[in-house]
């Protein structure tokens, strides 16, 4: 199996709302999110980084936990919804 | 009671290690009636060396040190059990606040809006949990407080894993490679729970490169031909204890607050201790309807105070420390001796658990430990 830029077989429940959201006057663009997520889930878009790729998200939150900017306001998407390991 | 659960079934959202300790049996004895997977005898350390070379000792003890098993079907188990015994369960329900009353926590919010009061509040939400960032108890955790890893599921035949496996667990160490920590393949029934601990929470940790490392081995090739890889999942181990685990009305347990000691490989069985511990001292606050915050701090007297917990928590932080320090071969070198801890006769000792008030057991297990670390053995 190649792990390129994300995990493959990254299972969801039903595809999650849009559970992460950036304050944007606190961003730095520091790239930390984008750099440290697993599943490539952030982009430079002008000025900021944001969450552009729900669909890939496995949840873990490291985004969260390195954004030394606490630009980052993460949530859990809906019940219900979102990321599953329906093997685990 | 009301169990409230982020899935449709209950353990769907879990990714982890796949295995509670003879540790966590101690703390929920009840469990060892669910539905286990492989009971493990003992474990392989592999060191994977360059040039496609390993070695690999592997020790073999007189009982059970780990119990494999499949989240989804445990964890749906382990929530029949409290409905067994009166509670309700709530799926595909996120708790998105809490309702605060005289700064006393006394209920929370649903995503659908919903406002549920109780005398207390239980908070088992994870790693990142709202309920306890609301709360104002928990924060960011990063560097050396928080581990990344990956974890996927290897589909195999039962006859193919018993052969491969027997009731080991296995763990590898890469000298020379991007991994700094350590990776595992556990034996299930129905092929095998494959996990990369990546590392410590820096943005520069590639998860990514270290899991498709570590499948490029040849050993590993070798382990798990013919199997089928059926998922993957990424979550993090917090090991900093928030600096408070109760606030009035409110009580934060497992991942939330930080129960975690990764190289040790305990995460579940802190979880179940903070667990036990939780629902104890809330039945106490519910039967004298008093659940201040006074009545609370009993939550974090009971843990602080536990003797398992102590003795762990000191091996787990001394195996940081050193670990931390050291450079890498010396580390495999450590690894060597602190995997000793998987076949040591310290989980057997307490593999059948240890009677209410009765510490002696623990306090045996505590005495070996040190005898252990005073021999060399765990990183001292």
């Amino acid at each position: 199996m190649e792990i390129k830029n994300k995990f493959p077989l990254i299972h969801h429940e039903e595809e999650p709302t849009q559970f992460i959201r950036v304050i944007e006057e606190k961003c730095i663009a520091c790239g930390n999110c984008a750099e440290i997520c697993p599943q490539n889930v952030w982009r430079r878009v002008g000025d900021i980084y944001k969450p552009v790729n729900y669909r890939d998200c496995s949840e873990c939150g490291a985004c969260w936990d390195v954004c030394e900017a606490e630009a980052i306001d993460f949530n859990d998407p809906k019940g219900g919804t979102g990321v599953i390991f329906p093997n685990v | 009671m009301v169990q409230f659960e982020k899935a449709s079934t209950p353990g769907t959202k879990n990714a982890c290690g796949s295995a509670i300790t003879a540790t966590g049996m101690v703390y929920a004895p009840y469990l060892l009636e669910g539905p286990i997977e492989v009971k493990v005898t003992g474990s392989r350390v592999y060191y994977i060396l360059r040039n496609n070379k390993y070695c690999m000792f592997e020790t073999v003890m007189g009982g059970y040190g780990m119990y494999t098993i499949h989240r989804t079907k445990f964890d749906p188990w382990h929530a029949q059990q409290a409905c067994n015994a009166g509670s309700e369960l709530r799926t595909a329900t996120t708790i998105t606040d809490i309702i605060k009353e005289d700064d006393k926590v006394v209920g929370v919010t649903t995503d659908e809006g919903e406002k549920i009061f109780a005398e207390v509040v239980i908070d088992a939400g994870g790693a990142h949990s709202i309920v306890a960032r609301k709360a104002g108890l928990l924060g960011r955790r990063t560097g050396t407080d928080n581990i990344l890893y990956a974890t996927a599921f290897v589909e195999l035949p039962e006859k193919i894993v018993e052969e491969r496996f027997k009731q080991l667990c296995e763990w590898y160490l890469t000298i020379g490679g991007s991994n700094y920590s350590f990776n595992w393949i556990f034996p299930m029934r129905d092929g095998v729970s494959v996990g990369v601990a990546g590392g410590y929470m820096t943005p520069k940790l590639n998860i990514r490169q270290q899991a498709q490392e570590f499948l490029n081995e040849p050993i590993i090739k070798e382990k798990l031909k013919g199997g089928k890889i059926k998922s993957w999942g990424i979550r993090t181990d917090p090991e900093k204890l928030i600096e408070k685990t109760y606030a009035p009305g409110l009580i934060v347990t497992g991942h939330a607050a930080g129960f975690v000691q990764p190289f040790i490989g305990e995460g579940m069985s802190f979880g179940l201790m903070s667990g036990r511990y939780a629902a104890e001292t809330a039945a106490e606050a519910i039967s004298s309807g008093d659940a201040s915050e006074e009545t609370l701090a009993n939550y974090e007297a009971r843990w602080k105070n536990d003797p398992l917990f102590k003795t762990m928590r000191i091996y787990g932080q001394t195996l940081k420390d050193y670990l931390l320090k050291r450079p890498q071969e010396e580390i495999i070198n450590t690894m060597i001796a602190a995997s000793h801890w998987y076949a040591s006769p310290v989980p057997f000792m307490l593999k059948d658990g240890v009677k209410e008030n009765d510490t002696k057991k623990l306090e045996k297990a505590a005495k070996l430990l040190i005898r252990l670390e005073n021999l060399g053995i765990p990183g001292t």
